[in-house]
């Protein structure tokens, strides 16, 4: 089985849908599960309790986890001096810590087995150092530097912990920002083009097969930055 | 002192039952005994330490540090204590929370020795029932 957060819209319920096509067993996670056609369980990430009550559920169920794609995420493009607080720590809430908890409670449902993919999200807003999003990319930056440290303690264990940064991919994520903006950062892409939900789950594809082992702690530019 | 032996032995047996598919939920409901004691617990958690222990000449005693310079676990046995501690936990219907706010501090942690860990584990235990 593959958890997948974030599992109502954008990246991750593309992710999702692409799994379910695939045949692959998938669990979607999100604070609103109402309408979703597939397997899924409520639960906010920013909220370790919340976490750690699905983390028990699928534990006592005997769920065999093999992957989790930590696609949840919010974004608000600000100047910082003007973010509110509240804002600044839902930002990061959600995107590092929400990070954090499924990492570390969802991984015991793997080390068993000692086998496992993790894939976390991060930004091309980091690498690039984009105007306007510095809480955003602190959030995310810190979800880089969370990915390298923790595939280090999962080496051994044979768990492969990886991260994805795409560059502005066309999902609710994006509300607010102007195609001028969006082109402006594509141009900074080595591939100036503006790729698709679909690319990213191919990458999720790529790095939830065995055929990956060998990579871990990577962050991986989708479009290169 | 024959008797005391059978109660502790069979409590043994609920408790830290091993994967036998054949030793069923119901069964394991019907032998249990309305006490288990402190030190039946405490030798199965020092039994757990033991198995994951490199140096198998090694006795697990009460000051034995498992986190530290001095721990006789790397990170990765630990791990792998807290993994076999949660699968005998939920054999007996509790879940062991190895991920407590006290868990990974030096003065008040549940790692800093075989017997800290054991204590806690008989607490979660009856704090559960």
């Amino acid at each position: 089985m593959i958890i997948i957060t974030g599992a109502s819209k954008g990246l991750g319920r593309a992710i999702c849908e692409r799994l379910i096509g695939r045949k692959v067993d998938v669990i979607g996670l999100a604070r609103n599960v109402n309408d979703l056609p597939f397997a899924s369980m409520s639960c906010d990430v920013s909220s370790y309790e919340c976490v750690k009550a699905v983390a028990q559920q699928l534990k006592r169920r005997g769920a065999k986890v093999d992957g989790l794609v930590n696609a949840a995420g919010i974004a608000s493009m600000n100047l910082a001096v003007i973010t509110p607080p509240t804002v600044a720590q839902e930002i990061v809430n959600t995107n590092l810590l929400g990070t954090i908890y499924c990492c570390q409670l969802f991984a015991p449902l793997m080390l068993r087995n000692k086998k496992g993919s993790i894939i976390n999200f991060s930004t091309i807003a980091v690498a690039l150092g984009l105007k306007g999003e510095s809480i955003y990319a602190a959030s995310k930056a810190g979800v880089e530097a969370f990915t390298r440290s923790f595939a280090r303690e999962m080496a051994a264990f044979n768990i492969q912990v990886n991260c994805l940064a795409p560059g502005p991919i066309n999902t609710s994520l994006l509300k607010g920002i102007t195609s001028e903006q969006i082109d402006k950062i594509v141009s900074q892409q080595i591939i100036p083009k503006q790729f698709k939900p679909d690319s990213v789950a191919d990458l999720v594809e790529l790095l939830l097969d065995s055929r990956s082992h060998s990579l871990s702690g990577q962050i991986l530019h989708v479009g290169g930055a | 002192m024959a008797c005391r032996l059978q109660v502790a032995e069979r409590t043994v047996l609920i408790l830290w039952r091993s994967s036998n598919p054949y030793l069923t939920s119901h069964r394991v409901k019907k032998l249990q005994y309305p006490e288990t004691t402190n030190d039946t617990v405490k030798s199965e958690v020092f039994k757990q330490i033991a198995l994951l222990l490199e140096d198998k000449s090694l006795t697990v005693t009460d000051d034995m540090p498992l986190i530290g310079g001095e721990s006789i676990l790397d990170s990765m046995r630990l791990v792998e204590l807290c993994l076999a501690l949660e699968d005998k936990a939920a054999e007996v219907g509790f879940d062991f929370d190895w991920t407590s706010d006290a868990a990974m501090s030096r003065s008040r942690s549940m790692f800093r020795t075989a017997e800290s860990l054991a204590t806690e584990f008989i607490r979660q235990m009856k704090a559960n029932k």
